[in-house]
């Protein structure tokens, strides 16, 4: 188990190396007009290569990417901003907004996933029957309308029944309900999707018949039973939906004034800010490659059909 | 089930652990955000008994009547709240040439040479008066003494001295740290370009020195009419400065103020709290004690509501939705049009050097372009002022222009540059322009011309347009449907066609891949003179014109650009800002719309404003973001009845001025 | 009838239909049975006849769209075909009836230890707890025959082979303490040699514990080795009931034959396997007459119009088929089963 445990990190880690170095000469691949705003007209040649050379631009790409890996191996160093906030460090810049999305995504994830998991039970229970109808219907609706729309609703009408300020203020309690609420559904419509799935195909399966054969009552079937073997394949989801808190909400975040992750990845991308990028893309490639790692973990342990050993996991 | 509790502990363990983990990824320790939204005033003026220290902050304003003209109330609590869109992305005023977002936010806390009344004149700033010398390379500032540098907690930290302003030439031309704003000093002094490539090492050698403690003087390459308009240098604590390098203004506690505002608060992306200082030399004037801006993403849609919600005083009421708010007799008296900003203006240009595909016919559109009856066919045959309604159904008549030079730009000796003859002549045709009668005539002429030469009809003209820019696709419907409804759809055949959404301008205007198209520049080169408007037509480095007349192949055409050179370049020579500059500049503009080369459409600014302050007010702007001195906050959203009576005071009282204006001193040194 | 055995269950003309595609399913046809206690009785046809239907009325575990439309289920003096709700068939399952499933991969929950899942069948039926349940049920795991039974507590469904959890399945079954053990087809899925392993284990089970054993099975081979009787169902109707003896070597109904005629025999060189053709009927449709008459090789015109009653041949062996009918005409049963007997 360790040894696999230690197998996949370190592929991990090479997965990581592969998108980041992909990343980068993509980056450098990209019209060097970008850079300069809309300055680039008013620059003569000359003083676009300077201002290129000065940006580390004019190397040979292989070379510059030495250099990024080296500076990053031996000095832990990302580089600086160049363009969303000039020559703040990086992770700086990172860091003062991962906390905001952070929070935001564990209260909605803490909130959203027991209310939603709650959701789906509930429609397993009787197909067809209220429960069932009105939670299709939920995450009918909530696919179907597009999400700005229904945030922006939601933001106007809501803040008005609240009385709430308009866009999130971090003195106003008040104003973290509808951000909350707003991020909460889609992850119970999610939640409750996944959840009623694994529940119907558990409560038809023949060792159901076989406890109900050995006179369980009926509700200790559906929780001790169904329910208990339903988690097993949502647990997969927990880990990256607890890590993934830290890619923010884009939509929200634009909507209520959130200073935090959602969009700094377009906005960097967009002003071409490639240390930024980069880093960006390191953490939320090692986020993303970490929490399907433990995802799987997670998966070995609540299921004991499972055993991790070097030929890959049996799934 | 205990495997099942072992389960939940882990799962809560590794939440926490993660939780805490990116809650303390911050390293630095800045002032907790929104602890502290009071007044926060450690830098208390000197205590009595301590020597009188140089910088004492002026006393807060005398209570001031609580009406204004017209009927205007002031609000008892003089807090600004505005909502921006883009943040900005460092805290530098010498380094923000690159970002409306950066010039703008930086604009409170800092102050240049000279400041802008809210007339949109010059006039003193940090610099108290002026002087130039007789051959016009000279000039001199005279610095005011005693002011006073203040931190983000308005603790003075030393004294404003004309060596401040020489140290951010030398951090602007400093090449390892790639300033943004290197331009404002380049080519136009002496030295500077050099100091900036690494030509030279040594600052003193440039023209920008403080030959005393209060004194700047600048040496310029060559004498330029309109310098004070390029005047705006910046000033840095130099102790400061030096402490912080290259991280100087990455945050609002490494950044020291001189301006009518402190920055005490900033979380980028989310807000930013300005406070009213009491250090600034005109403070009694400033009277918003406190300027909290929330950065909002989506301020189209949500501006409007936060307005009316009292949440900001300031919303810009869009296109979609200025129906609605017309509609609404709750608000639709607070509507007020949008003042013509005329330091940007659009036109419609001719490509004499087509590059397009064989299914837009670019030989006969050579053939077209060059003749000029049929370009006056065009010329009047375009109704700017029917386009511009797609734009903005309301007020277009207080946004289009007979001229390329918008009116009230330039005005020298009381008079308007664009109310000088011959130039004035356009003003005589009444619907801007547009001139069917003749436009039929010339097409006629320009059939009969055409067809000589082999032409065939109808002329095929490529319209192109940029997608992003809110308007111009139904404005190009619109200016097509009216000029085949006019000219026949015999005689010319406009094709639209979308332009990429991604670097338009390299690949349509740069490429020649238009027949016709709107087109525009800003005045930002040379401010308040006329040369401003023909770099498009003129470009003097390389001769990459935007109209690409020099490579038409025509004779005539040529004949045209060569005249129009040889009245520019004679223009260029006169360098002193005066009647007989302009008077040159004046033929050269006729001369281009005589002969119908560019066609003038309309200057920026167009829009619905809802307003919580008198916008005619402040000093340097009338935008939410601006212009803060002078200022006064209403208890009240202004009316649209109100807001056109002040805007006729402003007029009037802007003319006076004008009229007014002193000459600069020379000096007799 | 014996008259020194005590009927344990009485099914007395039982109907029960299934709504399906809003058609109704005849799929229990009028089916008259006794159970005796302590009896071991074989229930032979077909897929689709109908056997686990009828016995899964006993537990309660009818499909939701079937119905017992007429008939009743008696036992202890009660009507079980009358049961409403779970709390009445709570005091029938496990208790009184248990069953062991078809195919032992999936009856066990993957993810509960054997022990526990035997421990549970403990708890809600004989009210032991805790420690003293973990004993038990160690016990019941060493009487079905699983070696170590102490480490194997702890161990989970799939670290079992297949005859092994089908052992652990009838453990779970025998932890109930039920009167009456139905073994629905349970050696189906296992191999040849497992098999006589497992029906070795019912059977020394039955003995130890005084059970009532009902087999359901397509296989005759299993019922020669287990059953005191057979019934023999077809259509969802008992076509033929006697005791073993007599329905293997003196069977009556023609479906029987057919039956008996299609095992193969071993130390025979034929050159055809012998099957019968056709389909089971549609029971949507009323069935009219003999249900098997149209498979019949040999039909009577009565087949088609009429339906059979039951023609006692013993006291204990009766067949419902025209051919018993004193004026049929005599028919011999095929060649093939004569050597049966000499097996």
């Amino acid at each position: 188990m360790l040894a696999y445990i230690v197998k996949r990190v370190l592929r991990s880690i090479l997965s990581v190396f592969i998108i980041i170095c992909i990343v980068f000469v993509l980056l450098r691949m990209l019209p060097v007009e970008g850079y300069f705003g809309g300055r680039y007209d008013l620059l003569t040649e000359e003083q676009r290569q300077m201002e290129l050379y000065r940006m580390g631009l004019l190397d040979p790409v292989p070379v510059q990417l030495f250099n990024f890996l080296r500076q990053l191996v031996t000095e832990f160093d990302l580089g600086l901003s160049s363009r969303i906030r000039v020559n703040v460090p990086v992770t700086t810049v990172i860091a003062d907004r991962v906390p905001i999305s952070v929070q935001f995504g564990l209260i909605s994830v803490a909130i959203g996933m027991p209310l939603g998991m709650a959701l789906g039970v509930m429609m397993s229970r009787k197909k067809g029957g209220v429960w069932d109808k009105a939670g299709t219907g939920y995450v009918a609706i909530l696919n179907a309308v597009p999400a700005p729309v229904y945030m922006v609703l939601i933001q106007l009408y809501g803040t008005m029944l609240l009385g709430a300020p308009l866009t999130f203020r971090f003195d106003s309690p008040m104003s973290r309900v509808l951000p909350i609420i707003t991020m909460c559904l889609p992850i119970i419509a999610i939640n409750a999707f996944w959840m009623r799935r694994y529940m119907v195909d558990e409560i038809n399966r023949d060792y159901i018949k076989l406890a109900q054969i050995k006179n369980v009552p009926t509700t200790t079937i559906f929780f001790r039973h169904v329910f208990r073997n339903a988690v097993v394949p949502m647990t997969n989801l927990i880990p990256l939906s607890i890590l993934g808190t830290i890619w923010g909400q884009i939509i929200i975040e634009r909507l209520y004034s959130i200073p935090g992750m959602g969009g700094l990845l377009i906005d960097a991308i967009l002003a071409r800010d490639n240390a930024l990028v980069q880093a960006l893309v390191i953490m939320f490639s090692a986020i993303g490659i970490f929490g399907l790692l433990l995802g799987d973990l997670l998966m070995a342990f609540v299921d004991p059909r499972i055993r991790l050993h070097k030929k890959g996991a049996a799934r | 089930m205990k495997r099942f509790l072992k389960l939940i502990t882990a799962a809560v363990i590794f939440t926490l652990a993660f939780a805490l983990f990116t809650g303390c990824a911050r390293d630095e320790e800045p002032p907790a955000p929104g602890a502290d939204t009071n007044v926060s005033a450690p830098g208390q003026p000197p205590a009595p008994g301590q020597p009188d220290a140089p910088g004492q902050p002026d006393a807060p304003p005398a209570v001031v009547d609580m009406t204004g003209p017209h009927g205007i109330r002031f609000a008892q609590e003089q807090v600004l709240h505005f909502v921006y869109p883009t943040e900005m992305t460092n805290l530098n005023p010498f380094n923000s040439a690159d970002s409306l977002a950066n010039s703008e936010g930086n604009q409170p806390g800092s102050e240049s040479l000279l400041r802008r009344d809210n007339f949109g004149l010059l006039s003193p700033g940090l610099a108290h008066s002026w002087e130039v010398s007789p051959d016009g390379m000279t000039w001199r500032f005279f610095i005011r003494e005693g002011l006073q540098w203040v931190d983000h907690q308005m603790n003075p930290v030393g004294e404003l001295t004309a060596d401040c302003f020489v140290a951010v030439m030398e951090w602007v031309l400093d090449p390892e740290i790639m300033s943004v704003n290197h331009h404002q000093f380049h080519p136009r002094i002496v030295n500077a370009y050099e100091l900036w490539t690494g030509a030279i090492t040594d600052p003193n050698l440039v023209g920008f020195r403080a030959i005393d403690t209060h004194t700047l003087e600048i040496q310029l390459t060559s004498p330029i009419p309109y310098f004070l308009e390029v005047a705006g240098f910046q000033p840095a604590y130099r102790p400061f400065l030096e402490q912080h390098g290259m991280f100087y203004g990455t945050s609002n506690y490494t950044t020291l103020y001189i301006g009518p505002f402190v920055l005490t608060e900033f979380i980028p992306g989310h807000m930013r709290v300005w406070e009213r200082n009491p250090f600034y030399w005109d403070a009694e004037n400033v009277h918003i004690e406190r300027a909290v801006g929330l950065f909002n993403a989506e301020v189209n849609v949500l501006g409007p509501e936060m307005f009316r919600r009292g949440e900001s005083d300031w919303a810009q009421i869009t296109s979609d939705i200025v129906d609605l708010w017309l509609n609404d007799p709750e608000v639709s008296h607070l509507v007020t049009p949008g003042i013509p900003d005329h330091s940007f203006q659009w036109y419609f240009m001719f490509n004499f050097d087509p590059q397009f595909g064989p299914e837009f016919e670019p030989d006969n559109w050579r053939l077209a372009v060059n003749n000029e009856a049929f370009r006056q066919a065009i010329f009047w045959g375009i109704d700017s002022h029917r386009a511009l309604l797609t734009l903005d159904p309301f007020n277009a008549n207080l946004y289009l222009s007979n001229t390329i030079t918008p009116r009230g730009f330039a005005i020298a000796d009381g008079v308007d540059f664009v109310d000088m003859a011959p130039l004035s002549r356009f003003h005589q045709y009444p619907n801007w322009l547009h001139y069917p009668a003749r436009a039929l005539q010339f097409r006629d002429q320009a059939r009969a011309e055409l067809t000589a030469q082999g032409a065939t009809f109808p002329i095929i003209m490529k319209l192109s347009y940029n997608p992003n820019t809110a308007g111009w696709p139904l404005e190009v419907q619109v200016l097509r449907q009216q000029l085949i409804d006019l000219l026949g759809a015999d005689f010319i055949n406009p094709v639209i066609q979308t332009g990429p959404s991604v670097d338009f301008l390299t690949a349509v205007r740069r490429q020649g891949q238009f027949a016709l198209m709107k087109g525009n520049n800003g005045s930002g080169v040379a401010p308040g003179d006329p040369s401003a408007w023909t770099f498009a037509f003129s470009r003097s480095e390389i001769d990459d014109s935007w109209i690409h007349w020099s490579r038409s192949g025509s004779a005539e055409t040529q004949r045209i650009h060569d005249e129009y050179r040889e009245l520019i370049d004679h223009a260029r020579t006169l360098t002193v800002q005066n009647r007989e500059r302009w008077q040159a500049f004046n033929n050269a503009e006729y001369h281009l719309l005589n002969h119908a080369i560019v066609r003038p459409f309309y200057t920026i600014g167009s829009g619905s404003f809802v307003f919580r302050y008198n916008p005619f007010d402040g000093f340097g702007g009338t935008g939410p973001m601006v212009g803060w001195v002078g200022r006064r906050m209403l208890d009240h959203p202004l009316t649209a009845e109100q807001w056109t009576l002040l805007h006729a005071d402003w007029e009037a009282e802007r003319q006076t001025r004008i009229a007014n204006t002193p000459a600069i001193p020379v000096g007799n040194w | 009838m014996e008259n020194n055995r005590k009927v344990l269950f009485s099914i007395k003309d039982l109907n029960v239909k299934f709504s399906l595609r809003g058609q109704m399913l005849h799929a229990i046809r009028g089916i008259s049975l006794d159970i005796y206690e302590g009896e071991s009785l074989a229930i032979a046809g077909e897929s689709g006849s109908g056997k686990s239907v009828l016995m899964k009325n006993l537990i309660g575990l009818l499909d939701k769209n079937g119905r017992i439309e007429s008939g009743s289920i008696m036992y202890n003096g009660k009507d079980l075909a009358k049961f409403k709700n779970e709390r009445e068939w709570r005091t029938i399952r496990g208790s009184q009836v248990a069953m062991v499933m078809q195919d032992p991969m999936t009856s066990l929950n993957p993810l509960k230890t054997v022990g526990w899942q035997v421990s549970e069948a403990l708890r809600y039926n004989q009210n032991k707890r805790g420690n003293e349940a973990k004993q038990c049920a160690v016990e019941i795991l060493a009487d079905v025959g699983i070696n170590d039974p102490e480490r194997r507590y702890n161990q989970y469904p799939h670290e079992f082979s297949g005859g092994m959890r089908q052992r652990v399945v009838i453990a779970i079954a025998m932890a109930c303490n039920p009167r009456l053990l139905i073994c629905d087809e349970p050696t189906t899925a296992l191999d040849v040699t497992i098999q006589a392993q497992i029906l070795q284990l019912l059977k020394e089970l039955q003995a130890k514990y005084n059970l009532t054993m009902v087999y359901i099975t397509h296989d005759l081979g299993v019922v020669a080795n287990v059953a005191d009787r057979i019934a023999v169902m077809y259509a969802g109707d008992i076509v033929e009931i006697g005791t073993c003896d007599e329905v293997f070597f003196n069977a009556k109904h023609p479906y029987t034959w057919a039956l008996l005629s299609s095992l193969p025999q071993l130390g025979e060189r034929k050159s055809d396997l012998f099957s019968i053709k056709g389909t089971p009927p549609n029971l949507f449709f009323g069935v009219r007459g003999d249900a098997f008459a149209v498979r019949n090789p040999l039909p009577m015109a009565i087949d088609f119009l009429h339906r059979p009653p039951y023609f006692q041949i013993s006291p204990t062996h009766k067949a419902r088929t025209w051919l018993l009918d004193p004026r049929a005409p005599a028919l011999e049963p095929p060649e093939q089963i004569e050597s049966i007997k000499d097996i």
